[in-house]
């Protein structure tokens, strides 16, 4: 038999074996070594088992995942497994026996049939030619000759070509073992000849376990939360874990502990976020900004408080949503401060919290003044109404509603009970008539609807239902992911016939104006009628293109003091907003008193398209049905139809 | 030569039926492998389309039943399109055979083969019309050529073609479990449909999984649902599938926990974000969809292949679909395309706080996080 050639020089050995270096660092002197070692990885582990135990090996594995989850690792371990040479049957799921000639020659870094090799700077098309030939030729002494390619996403084009071929038609005695962080880099030809494996992320209890199992070993004393620190911080890698563990035990001795590691590591501690909300709640601005201070004098990175407070109050929010705190990341006694804190705040809150943080992140990025940023984001949080506030609001707008008024028949003067109401001026303007309760419990389940305290203008006692009113949305309910990704498509119209998507839209984006009570009847609508064709005349002397479109319009209805007037589409629309000064001062002359304001509205029955006969009873119960707004609006607000 | 893996079971894939050269969509896999085993051999054939894993299997039937295995090393010859040349290959195809009943010529990426160089190509025509009985050749395109354009309009001309399309996906599941059959596995419960929603059309990714699985399952001769998930590296809580079911029992707290485990196994959070919006889409859709059948009160069995789901999981879409009710189906596919966006670049915010945010709105009962 020939001898079989060293590996070329291009070609990586595996790890020398260390005889003289004392201190190794904890990533390497713990690397697993069997299949039952491997953490966080059973299902790999237990396939690749069961394929070397019943001879059910592909001929070439994929290992994918996140940097340090075991790739390199389990690609070792199947490599010493497979050409293993104690008999199968006294191995226990195919572990490799760390005994036999095989494994210590692996392990010694001298094994013929084992070649690593780093994809990463061996990527060129001669680098696989030359791998080529050696594949040629069988194993020495052993069942498989095994090729490790590691990072094997860095190969080019034609380095992967040339590979293919080999994995289309491999000789038998080969197994190929690719592992890469970036397996969409790979060609698509090469994935699909391969057998995949999928490395997840190592949860952060196994990372502690595992930690802890090291201290032991070491006899290193570490609390629990300077351990869960680490975990967190390695996110999901345990190679990370390890080094930072490292780093920390050189840095801050033993034992280690938790207070003393959040500096060395510059975690900025929940308390300090505690301390935020809290602070909030109190609306104290003062503290807040002295906390600012603190933060910037223990050189915490900014974006990265951010991202913490994003985070705590998204642990609030789930502790508030689910009532308990098993879905936090932390330790027992942080949980249930998180369960008891939470108690107290809102849903609603919290998000509106979230939406002002997520604001700061991402003005903080292009802002010139960081610090500027965060602490305006602290202050608005502070000086946030709470939607207990609003609660109390609506309990109280209950509690005049329930009072024997006559508003509904004889407006009494808003005067009366706006006093009562404070003034909530950063919030939208909405109009909202309440007329009676339907339902007296008016409860505060729900979230609290922004609405305006200001007293309804006295104009006419004509109210109507707008559904298209103009709006404008509250920080709070702007959309849960603050600007909403589905624009709602308003219907011009304004007869709500854009129902699904208006529908669709969240609440803040849907307004219901249900008209205030005024006097519309003082606006002389039959008159206006009446006089249009003159009107209409005037002003084809004048401009004869725009006196045809205002003949193709007419007055239809008075809203709160304003003339409606249905145009036929959207561009006459346009056209005679734009000229509505003339037609103002036109109808003046014509009434021989001061004209009311125009207002033009697209109306689909001047169209020329047959118009839907709806009963606007029937709507308006299609949009109580579609609309959570409106509906809740009747359930909460005992609004009623007044037309 | 390496034998693919699957193909020499005898139990694959065989119900005799006749094969007809001349009909009008070719010879179908089936056909071929059928002709192959009963030992009928066309000098001849021609074979294109996208799916590369049958032209695989086909080619490991063919060179095992139409030559003993000491009969490679002279008759056997498998040769890259890419790196070949058309004289080389017409003058491979006309030798005899060596001690042997025929000589197997296969020509992998025939459509890559003298590229430039078409006119010399052509001769495959002459070829085509002559070929040499005493040798089977295979030519394989890895894509449709132009069959209008010569040498492939003579090819389809005179030799035995055959035409392999990607399967389609509603038959993925089908053959999966076929598959597993041929190994002597047995797929429980929806475990194939699993597969196939979770793999995706591409067939030899497939296989691969399935040969996992197996690997997976030991000496067990069933697949269930159960080993689907675990060999994927997920949890028996925590997968997609469950979150499905808890989005659909509207179990906020369950949905968090599993969305919450998910990501922190991932590879690349943002990636399995949107998997998992892209998985829920797909739920929300298919919901959607059965609202308006069960309005017109369809059959369980029609519902299923109308919103495109296997009749086992449709009671579960069903009891879903009423649990939601329309407005919050609706309602849903609002946050998951706003999630999305956010996901995408629309925001600052991590991940976790996206899932968070979205599954609250398409678990809220009271519209609390709207």
């Amino acid at each position: 038999m020939a001898a079989e050639p060293s590996p070329s020089s291009s070609l990586f050995p595996v790890d020398a074996f260390e005889t003289e270096s004392t201190y190794r660092v904890t990533a390497r002197k713990y690397r697993p070594q069997t299949f039952g070692d491997m953490v966080g990885q059973d299902h790999v582990a237990r396939t690749l088992g069961n394929a070397i135990r019943l001879d059910r090996l592909a001929h070439a594995y994929l290992f994918s995942g996140p940097r340090g989850v075991g790739k390199t690792t389990a690609a070792r371990i199947l490599a010493k497994a497979v050409n293993c040479t104690t008999p199968l049957d006294e191995r226990e799921n195919a572990e490799p026996c760390r005994n036999c000639e095989s494994c210590k020659s692996f392990e010694a870094g001298r094994s013929m049939n084992i070649i690593e090799v780093d994809a990463a700077s061996n990527n060129k098309v001669e680098d696989i030619h030359e791998l080529r030939d050696t594949v040629r030729i069988p194993p020495q002494g052993a069942k498989k000759k095994i090729y490790i390619l590691d990072e094997i996403h860095m190969m080019s084009k034609g380095a992967f070509n040339a590979l293919l071929k080999t994995l289309e038609e491999p000789p038998p005695y080969v197994l190929f073992i690719f592992a890469t962080t970036e397996p969409h880099k790979v060609l698509p030809t090469i994935l699909s000849r391969t057998q995949r494996f999928d490395f997840r992320r190592i949860s952060v209890t196994e990372i502690i376990e595992r930690l802890r199992e090291i201290c032991k070993t070491e006899t290193i004393e570490a609390d629990d939360e300077s351990l869960l620190l680490l975990a967190r911080k390695a996110d999901g890698a345990l190679r990370d874990a390890f080094s930072l563990f490292d780093q920390s035990v050189s840095l801050c001795g033993t034992p280690l502990e938790g207070a003393a590691l959040r500096e060395a590591l510059g975690v900025v501690d929940t308390d300090l976020f505690f301390e935020v909300t809290d602070r909030a709640a109190a609306s104290d601005r003062a503290g807040l900004l002295k906390l600012v201070e603190r933060l910037m004098s223990r050189g915490y990175d900014l974006p990265e408080f951010l991202g913490g407070l994003a985070e705590h109050l998204r642990n609030l929010l789930v502790a508030r949503s689910t009532g308990k705190g098993d879905l936090v990341e932390a330790t027992e006694a942080i949980r249930a401060r998180y369960v008891e804190t939470a108690r107290d705040r809102s849903e609603s809150d919290l998000l509106h919290l979230l939406m002002l943080v997520e604001e700061a992140s991402r003005n903080i990025r292009t802002s010139k003044h960081p610090r500027l940023s965060v602490e305006l984001a602290l202050l608005k949080i502070a000086s946030l109404e709470t939607a207990t506030d609003l609660e109390q609001l609506i309990g109280k707008l209950n509690a005049i509603e329930s009072a024997p008024t006559q508003e509904q028949t004889t407006s009494e003067p808003p005067s009366s009970y706006s006093p009562e109401l404070p003034k909530k001026p950063e919030k939208p303007v909405r109009e909202i008539q309440v007329s009676k309760a339907e339902t007296t419990d008016a409860a505060s389940e729900d979230e609290p609807l922004p609405f305006s305290p200001e007293p309804p203008k006295p104009s006419s006692s004509v109210t109507e239902p707008l559904p298209s009113a103009p709006t404008t949305s509250s920080p709070a309910h702007s959309g849960l992911f603050g600007t909403p990704a589905l624009q709602i498509t308003r219907d011009p119209s304004g007869d709500g016939s854009g129902g699904p998507e208006a529908a669709l839209a969240v609440a803040g984006d849907v307004a219901v104006a249900i008209a205030s009570p005024g006097n519309d009847l003082d606006v002389p609508l039959g008159r206006i009628k009446t006089l249009w064709p003159d009107l209409v005349q005037t002003i084809k002397a004048d401009r004869i293109h725009v006196g045809t479109l205002l003949e193709m319009s007419e007055p239809t209805r008075v809203v709160r003091g304003s003339v409606e007037v249905a145009t036929p589409d959207d561009f006459s629309r346009k056209l005679l907003e734009s000229e509505v000064v003339k037609f103002s001062s036109a109808l003046s002359d014509l009434l021989e008193d001061k004209a009311p304001p125009l207002r033009f509205v697209v109306d689909s029955s001047s169209n020329g398209e047959p118009a839907k006969e709806v009963d606007p009873f029937e709507r308006f119960k299609q949009l109580r049905h579609e609309n959570p707004v409106i509906q809740a609006l009747f359930e909460k607000f005992g609004a009623e139809i007044v037309w | 030569m390496a034998r693919l893996k699957g193909a020499e079971d005898p139990r694959y894939l065989i119900r005799p039926h006749g094969f007809n050269m001349a009909s009008k969509t070719g010879a179908s896999f089936k056909d071929l492998v059928n002709t192959f085993r009963q030992g009928r051999f066309q000098p001849l054939y021609f074979i294109y389309g996208a799916e590369g894993f049958l032209m695989d299997e086909l080619q490991a039937v063919l060179i095992e039943n139409a030559l003993q295995p000491h009969e490679h090393d002279f008759n056997l010859e498998v040769i890259f399109g890419p790196e070949a040349s058309t004289p080389d290959v017409l003058s491979r195809c006309a030798s005899l055979p060596m001690m042997a009943e025929r000589r197997v010529i296969i020509v992998r990426g025939f459509d890559e083969m003298d590229e430039r160089n078409l006119d010399r190509k052509k001769s495959f025509g002459t070829y085509a019309e002559n070929p040499n009985p005493a040798a089977v050749v295979m030519l394989m395109c890895n894509r449709k050529p132009n069959l209008n354009t010569n040498p492939y309009r003579a090819l389809k001309k005179h030799a035995v073609w055959g035409e392999f399309k990607t399967l389609y996906e509603n038959k993925l599941p089908g053959w999966i479990s076929q598959r597993l059959r041929a190994k002597g596995f047995v797929a429980q419960g929806g475990a194939a449909q699993m597969i196939a929603e979770a793999v995706g059309p591409d067939l030899r990714t497939t296989s691969n999984e399935i040969n996992k699985l197996i690997a997976y399952a030991g000496e067990q001769q069933a697949i269930t649902e159960e080993d689907v998930i675990h060999a994927a590296g997920h949890s028996r809580e925590a997968n997609v599938f469950e979150l499905q079911k808890a989005v659909g029992q509207r179990s906020y707290e369950r949905a968090l926990f599993i969305a919450n485990e998910l990501l922190s196994a991932a590879s690349s959070r943002s990636g399995e974000a949107l998997m998992i919006i892209a998985i829920l889409t797909s739920y929300f859709t298919k919901l959607w969809k059965l609202t308006s059948c069960l309005e017109s009160g369809m059959q369980n069995n029609a519902m299923a292949g109308h919103i495109g789901v296997s009749p086992y999981f449709v009671g579960d879409y069903v009891s879903a679909c009423r649990t939601l009710g329309p407005n919050v189906i609706r309602r849903a596919f609002h946050a998951l395309l706003a999630a999305d966006m956010e996901l995408k670049g629309g925001s600052e915010r991590d991940e976790r706080l996206i899932l968070t945010l979205m599954l609250g709105r398409l678990c809220a009962k009271k519209r609390a996080f709207s």
